[in-house]
């Protein structure tokens, strides 16, 4: 092995231990301790190399690229499910029989199942949590970060297919969506009981790949008659930038973990 | 694959996925959306997947050819001839480290020419050795070599580039008569 050889093989190992098993390299290092000069750029170029590696190994990516990757993983998993090659109608009546027993033991283990407070997912009777924009904003920003992604009613790549769902359930929704998010992909939707009011969240997937945003919507009726500003403003809950709006007789809540100022344009101008 | 070892896998490899796309194309969107279609790309194949042991290596290969099949639809990521356009500058030395931002060591990264950031980036990255990245980028061995060390010349320049526009932008205050 001349010196150009032993320079290229100890030019390309790696930042950190030296390869044990390769006998190139052992041959090479023998070669540098031979000679000065290449001893002596060998040092160097691993100096500039470690502290290379290890600068570029500070850079983080965007705080919610992992939670979008499994949102998004988690929409064509279901997506694929429906379109099964084994759900052919022979298999119909095999699978209905099991849908029905599915129904009867879900059915047994929520009439057993006991509330929880200020939790979203039924009415809560008898429990005594004020209605307030700041009570709405913790219980969803507590589902958002522990069930959501178990827990949606339907999972739809598109709003419009959502809103056509929600349209098709027992006394009709109507979804609303900011302007600003209208035609972005979703991952879906659940409708839940807020203070007696019906409400939803829709989870849209935004294509500037900036982070998903979570849009919860309720009733003005759900909320007391005054809403102070204050209460509409960008704020923190749990690990969440969330902001709110008001926009006819419906009262927006955006949650996100993208900057503040992203959420800030979702409201409409002059919206509280 | 279940559920759980997806999750898994996701959790233990994004970042470095990322990271790697951000070298690839400087563009921090662009970087999410290669990291996201590789998880796509190995959800949509986990069948054909047999040893899940080689799925970080399967990921890296996948955005690696998705970002040079984007290069090939569109000039969002133009090629430059960096003998063109590089100046005779000085090389950076390892401790003026200390004194700069992951960020620019990542835009320096990117600016080295196409053909050698893909394994410049697997190097200095994930410590890749010189067989890993040949098998990742599918390469022979003797290119990924001379890639390596031509790369790294490129990398020192334009640190020292950057290092040396940054200075510029430091204006000193007029002092009082």
């Amino acid at each position: 092995m001349n010196l150009n050889e032993a320079r290229l093989i100890l030019g390309s190992c790696p930042p950190g231990d030296l390869p044990v098993d390769d006998p190139q390299v052992e041959l090479a290092v023998e070669v540098a301790r031979r000679s000065p000069e290449l001893w002596a750029w060998w040092h160097d170029v691993r100096s500039f190399d470690e502290a290379a590696a290890s600068r570029l190994r500070e850079v983080q990516p965007p705080a919610d690229l992992k939670f979008t990757i499994l949102a998004g993983q988690r929409s064509t998993s279901l997506g694929s499910r429906t379109r099964a090659p084994w759900f052919t109608p022979r298999n119909w009546g095999l699978g209905l029989a099991a849908l029905l027993v599915a129904a009867l033991g879900l059915n047994r283990f929520f009439a057993n199942r006991p509330a929880v407070p200020g939790g979203l997912a039924r009415p809560v009777a008898g429990v005594s949590t004020p209605a307030s924009v700041a009570s709405l904003r913790t219980s969803a920003a507590r589902f958002l970060t522990d069930e959501w992604a178990h827990d949606f009613d339907v999972t739809q790549a598109s709003f419009p297919k959502l809103q056509a769902w929600a349209r098709q359930q027992p006394n009709s929704l109507q979804l609303a969506a900011p302007a600003a998010l209208a035609n972005s992909p979703t991952y879906g939707c659940k409708i839940f009981q807020w203070q007696g009011e019906r409400a939803s969240l829709v989870c849209f997937l935004p294509r500037d790949g900036g982070g998903v945003i979570h849009v919860v919507s309720v009733d003005r009726r759900a909320l007391p008659a005054e809403i102070r500003p204050a209460e509409m403003q960008p704020a923190v809950a749990g690990e969440w930038n969330t902001t709110g709006w008001t926009e006819g007789n419906r009262v927006y809540l955006a949650f996100s973990q993208r900057a503040p100022a992203d959420l800030a344009r979702l409201a409409p101008p002059m919206a509280l | 694959m279940t559920e759980n070892e997806n999750e898994a896998l996701v959790e233990t490899l994004y970042a470095p996925l990322y990271r790697f796309a951000l070298s690839l194309t400087g563009n921090p969107v662009e970087a999410c959306d290669l990291t996201q279609e590789a998880f796509f790309r190995l959800l949509k194949h986990q069948d054909s997947l047999r040893d899940p042991s080689k799925a970080k290596s399967w990921l890296f290969t996948t955005l690696h050819r998705e970002f040079l099949a984007v290069v090939r639809r569109s000039t969002r990521y133009p090629h430059r001839d960096l003998e063109e356009v590089e100046a005779e500058l000085p090389s950076v030395e390892p401790q003026d480290f200390g004194q700069m931002d992951c960020a620019i060591v990542m835009q320096a990264l990117h600016e080295v020419e196409e053909t050698h950031r893909a394994p410049l980036s697997l190097f200095y990255l994930e410590s890749y050795s010189y067989q890993q990245i040949a098998a990742t980028l599918d390469m022979p061995i003797g290119t990924v070599m001379s890639r390596l060390s031509r790369g790294r010349d490129q990398l020192r320049r334009n640190l020292r580039q950057l290092m040396s526009n940054e200075d510029r932008k430091i204006i000193p205050l007029p002092r009082s008569a």
